[in-house]
This record gives structure tokens, sequence and C-alpha cells, in this order.
């Protein structure tokens, strides 16, 4: 009876580990499949370049300027030209104080997500340096 | 008795032995099951990896190509003023700085729409593709200038938005469209 007792024991463990190698050798199969997630997607690539291109756009037609000079309304209404589905959050910063000069958000954009493409670039004007960020993302 | 004794011993060892060939059987069975099983999951994830590979190496082909359209101004950089054949475009671009279109450029993507259509697709190395760009003021969707054939098949396409200013600072779309 203790023979037999010891003999199924002996019988399960050998079961425990069969499951235990095969349940291991399934997540090894699966792992190296499990990051495929985290490849950049077609949204992320666009909204990059999209984010960059729009910073260099802002300052090339001068309304980066008009912005610090206190008339953000050439801003605000590029902004909204952008496409749809698009959102952005601009920011001019003086370099000296490091204080914000003026900001401004694409309408309908206020919520800011954690994942978010930026460019930044740096504006002369007035005998002052300005460092601009543009953030995007989709919303 | 003898033959009792006999009939009575080898009766629980033949049951033992039948006991192990079912138990044998059985799990014979459920493994083969689970390597099977196995095997469909690792074919699921091998499809589904090769599609999405391919899908993000096919994205990043339209986007160097968009790189290229608005950032550089293509080799020769006086594409715009020779005579081009699929050997002397080496690569195809339409700005004079960086995010700055060139009229002149611009202009002479319409012009060759008809004759070059197949050298510009391969020197953007989009060669398989159908290519379409437009050109058009921000905020409008009329193109100012438009090249190329859209596909058929809009829900395989990959568009692509980039903006830049015209050389006289006119902010403007470029979408380029590939099927």
């Amino acid at each position: 009876m203790t023979g037999t007792t010891a003999r199924r024991g002996f019988i399960f463990t050998l079961d425990a580990l069969l499951a235990m190698g095969l349940a291991l050798a399934v997540i090894g199969l699966l792992v190296p499949f499990s990051d495929t997630t985290s490849l950049p997607g077609h949204d992320e690539l666009h909204v990059q370049r999209y984010t960059a291109d729009l910073l260099m756009v802002l300052q090339r037609t001068g309304d980066v300027r008009r912005g610090l000079s206190g008339n953000t309304s050439a801003l605000n209404a590029s902004l909204s030209l952008t496409s749809a589905g698009k959102c952005f959050s601009f920011r001019a910063l003086n370099m000296t104080t490091s204080e914000t000069v003026f900001a401004v958000n694409k309408t309908g954009c206020s919520t800011v997500p954690a994942t978010l493409a930026s460019a930044v670039s740096n504006e002369y004007y007035n005998g002052q340096t300005y460092r601009l960020e543009l953030l995007g993302w989709v919303s | 008795m003898a033959t009792s004794l006999s009939g009575s011993s080898s009766g629980p060892r033949a049951g033992r032995g039948q006991m192990w060939l079912i138990d044998a059987m059985v799990s014979g069975t459920f493994i083969t099951l689970i390597l099977f099983v196995m095997l469909g999951i690792q074919g699921q994830f091998t499809d589904k990896y090769v599609q999405q590979d391919s899908e993000v190496s096919f994205a990043n082909s339209v986007l160097a190509a968009s790189d290229a359209l608005v950032l550089t101004p293509g080799r020769p950089a006086n594409w715009d003023y020779v005579v081009i054949s699929d050997s002397n475009l080496e690569s195809f671009g339409l700005a004079s700085s960086s995010n700055v279109i060139s009229t002149a450029k611009a202009l002479r993507l319409v012009a060759i729409n008809a004759t070059n259509y197949t050298a510009v697709k391969a020197a953007l190395g989009l060669a398989a593709s159908n290519v379409s760009i437009e050109i058009m003021l921000l905020g409008n969707v009329t193109p100012l200038y438009s090249f190329g054939t859209k596909s058929s098949n809009t829900s395989r396409s990959t568009v692509f938005e980039r903006l830049a200013v015209m050389d006289d600072n006119r902010p403007v779309l470029v979408r380029l469209e590939v099927g």
C-alpha cells in the first residue's frame, strides 16, 4: 500500500514535470513574438515628421515672430488648418529666463497624452533668443 | 488450484498492462494535441509578425520617399532643367532647401507626369507601387500641382502628409499616396 502510494506520487511528479516543461516551451515560443507591438506604427512615424515640418513652417511663414510680438492669431489659424485627428501644442520660452512667453494649443486639443512627438527650434527676435517647442499627437 | 492461482496472478498483471497502455495512449494523444495547438499558435504569431514587419517596412519606404520629396532637391539637383531618363535620375526631390518647395520643380513635376512617371517612382524607391503626389495650399483640398496615379484599392494605400512652404512662403501640404 505504501509502495503503491509512493509510485503514484512518482507518476504525478513526472506528470507535473512534463506539464511544466511543456508550459515553459510554450512561453519560450511566444516570448520572442511579444515585442511586435513595440514597433513604431504608421501614425507615430507620421506625427513625428508632421510635427517637425509644422514647426519649420510656422517659423518660415512668420507666424512665430508675429506671436512673439503679441499677435498669436496667425499661429492659431495655422494650427487649425492642420490635418484633422492631429493635435498640437506650441510654446515659446525666453532662453535667458526660461519663462514661457506664450503658448497656443490647437482648438479641441487640451489633453496632452503621455506618448507624443516633439520638435524644438530657436528663433532670434528683437535681440532675444527664444526656444520654440511643438508637441504633436494623434487625438 | 494451480490454474486458479495462475489465473489470479495473470489477471492483475494483464489489467495493469492495459491501464499503462491506456495511460500512454491518453497522454500521447494529449501531447500530440498540445504540440498541434502550439504549432498553430506559433504559426499565427509568425504570420502576424511577418505581416506587421512588412507593413512597417513599407511605411518606412513611403516615409523615406516623403522625406526625399520635401527635404531634398533630388539628384541631379537641377533635374527640372535637364532631360530625365530612367538612368540619370538617381533620387527625386522637390525642395530648394528643407521644407521649401521649388515652384520650378513643382511645375516640372506636372509636366513630366505623362513621360517620366516610372523614372520618378523608381527614384523615390517605390517602383513596384502606384504613386500619387499632390501639393495643395494648407487648408485647401484642390491640388495646386498633382502627379501620378492613385491606387484603385484605397484601403491598401499608405498616405503620408508633409508640410512645407512654397518658395514664396505660402504654406502647403504635400500628400504622397502609395498603394
